[in-house]
């Protein structure tokens, strides 16, 4: 099994876990993002009720980011976003079975029914990108665990995911890894330090292959 | 052919099972469990009870799952003893059942409580399946009652019972509660937050008895000699895991069996994990029991992986926690409420306007403890960081601020 993970020139970690083949996923480049906050707004809405910026900003709850761009190191921007890790720490410490992996996407999701908000994902996700959040497709609109979706109706309905769609300077694309790799072949690719369980579970997964 | 055999059925007994599975299409492998029935998670009772958990969803693995991994299920039977010289394990029916390689993953029980009127009818310990049932029956001639123990079961079952309508009295024996994984500050927040909700909290508190009438329990008796009149009685004092059985037999025990990274035991194919084992505690230096469900997983998984031939170690964990009680948030992890001194030092971010509160606790240059509350969602790059034993002077960021993420520290990650 190979395992790649790519991250960006400067600061970056646009991480994927790519397990070979051809896959195709939504890669960072934070070296080229600004600071504009475009892919927060257009995740917003992409998960509001009424998928429009004018109306989403009166909805309650309020739409909810699932990527977040922050002040990083060396004071640059950085978009944070799930990895979908694989294994993915998150999912293994989901003791409802809310978190899963759709195979179809490579993306892990939350089904917000089964979640009970025990905050478990949180206190497992090495990336800190699960919030907390009234959900309102659940019918008791209670607060459930929110994260990236990989926007998996969009990808399956063969549109970008928001966030990528949105943004103008090239941090987020959409892309085949393997072309990535090409792309940047000249670029170092240097190693994101994996999380140590996720490494860890790998070996016992590469063990059992 | 080897003789694979599993001592417990709950999440690392499962889970070495089905690594031995995967590794071996024909191996001959019986798991031994003293609960019948299909195996459940043991995290989500306390939220079945309260009811956010439909009883359907309690269950960890599909039905008819014993018989599609092809395991040889003996339910309802615990073992009694184990000979290695003769490498069989005698269980409560007197069966002896011989093994090539051996996993004791025999889990934790309640601690126990000797108080007079333990034998009431209404008086529960809270760590089974039928408990919750047995607790969910008894609700419905239940209009008060007293939970024993501040800890995270306790509080979960406090809080659930509130949910049910039922009057709460939660008897704690320190100054606050959770007092295992909470420091004073983050327990005031707590014990607010299940006061506000209407659950009557009694510190310092030690019960001397349970009263009784026609057979049932009718009062908790104190200390003080107050009496709390109540018709339900849950205890939650703690586990501690289950080596009893295993006296006799040569196994080293400290407070949970002692394992080598590989999780073997000192006799030869035998293995631990779970709850019954000790392991490396990675914020403390030495190994320490962990009764935490994705470790006993984590655990089981590569105990599985090595009895069928390979060689993973485990790296050890840190003892961390998360709960909720209604918007109330709080994860901890690793040394939360250090001792006095001994070179702990701890830096606190207390926001009481906003119900935020943060606390980093580290020793020397290393940071081995936190606590967030409210405000977790980076709760798990700090954990990340006492799991790889971190030196802050390594982290140039300021980890309690609102806006850290962990685009400011993995640089150098």
């Amino acid at each position: 099994m190979r395992i790649f993970s790519l991250r960006g020139s400067m600061l970056g970690r646009s991480v994927l876990y790519y397990k070979g083949g051809t896959m195709k996923t939504v890669i960072v480049h934070p070296e080229k993002c600004i600071g504009c906050k475009h892919c927060m707004i257009a995740c917003s809405i992409e998960h509001s009720q009424t998928k429009d910026l004018f109306s989403a900003i009166s909805e309650r709850p309020l739409p909810q980011p699932r990527i977040f761009v922050d002040i990083a190191h060396n004071l640059a921007s950085f978009p944070n976003r799930c990895r979908h890790c694989s294994p993915a720490p998150c999912l293994e410490a989901c003791p409802s079975g809310a978190i899963h992996r759709d195979e179809e996407v490579e993306s892990i999701l939350i089904d917000g029914s089964r979640c009970i908000n025990c905050a478990m994902c949180a206190m497992a996700c090495p990336f800190g990108v699960i919030r907390y959040w009234p959900d309102w497709r659940l019918p008791s609109c209670n607060e459930v665990a929110l994260k990236c979706d990989n926007c998996v109706e969009r990808l399956k309905a063969g549109s970008l995911p928001a966030c990528v769609e949105a943004c103008k300077t090239g941090a987020l694309v959409y892309g085949e890894v393997n072309d990535i790799i090409r792309e940047r072949h000249l670029v170092a690719i240097r190693q994101e330090r994996i999380p140590d369980e996720v490494q860890l579970w790998r070996s016992v997964n590469a063990a059992l292959a | 052919m080897k003789d694979y055999l599993v001592l417990g059925g709950s999440a690392a007994g499962l889970a070495a099972a089905e690594a031995i599975r995967r590794k071996s299409k024909d191996a001959k492998i019986a798991i031994v469990s003293d609960e019948p029935g299909r195996p459940y998670n043991r995290p989500l009772l306390s939220f079945a009870l309260g009811g956010t958990t439909p009883a359907d969803q309690l269950f960890a693995r599909p039905g008819q799952y014993y018989t599609s991994w092809g395991f040889d299920c003996l339910s309802g039977k615990r073992a009694e003893g184990l000979d290695p010289q003769k490498s069989h394990v005698v269980l409560d029916n007197g069966q002896k059942v011989d093994y090539d390689v051996l996993l004791v993953a025999t889990g934790s029980s309640p601690a126990p409580l000797d108080i007079p009127g333990m034998n009431l009818e209404g008086v529960f310990y809270f760590h089974t399946k039928k408990d919750m049932n047995d607790v969910n029956a008894c609700l419905k001639d239940t209009t008060q009652a007293v939970v024993i123990g501040g800890g995270l079961v306790g509080i979960r079952v406090a809080d659930a019972l509130q949910k049910r309508g039922v009057q709460v009295t939660v008897l704690i024996a320190s100054p606050f509660p959770l007092s295992q994984i909470a420091d004073e500050a983050s327990a005031v927040m707590v014990a607010d937050v299940l006061r506000a909700r209407g659950v009557h909290l009694v510190t310092r508190a030690s019960p001397v008895e349970i009263q009784g009438k026609n057979g049932s329990v009718a009062g908790m008796v104190l200390e003080n000699g107050e009496t709390i009149p109540c018709q339900l009685v849950v205890v939650g004092k703690g586990v501690v895991p289950n080596t009893r059985f295993l006296e006799g037999s040569g196994i080293q025990i400290r407070r949970g069996i002692r394992t080598s990274s590989q999780l073997r035991t000192n006799l030869p194919g035998v293995f631990a994990a779970g709850d019954v084992v000790e392991t490396l505690d990675l914020a403390k230096g030495y190994p320490d029991l962990h009764a935490l469900w994705p470790a006993a997983v984590e655990q089981g998984r590569i105990a599985g992986c090595n009895m069928s031939g390979e060689t993973i170690a485990y790296h050890g964990t840190i003892s961390c926690n998360a709960i909720r009680i209604g918007e109330f948030h709080m994860v901890s992890g690793g040394i939360s409420n250090p001792p006095e001194g001994n070179g702990y030092q701890s830096i606190v971010c207390h926001s009481p306007k906003r119900r935020i509160y943060k606390k980093i606790v580290t020793k020397g240059d290393r940071i081995v403890g936190m606590i967030f509350v409210n405000d977790i969602a980076s709760a798990g790059v700090i954990i990340r960081l006492i799991k790889q034993k971190r030196r802050l002077s390594s982290v140039d960021a300021d980890l309690l601020a609102p806006r850290f993420n962990v685009g400011q520290i993995s640089l150098v990650l």
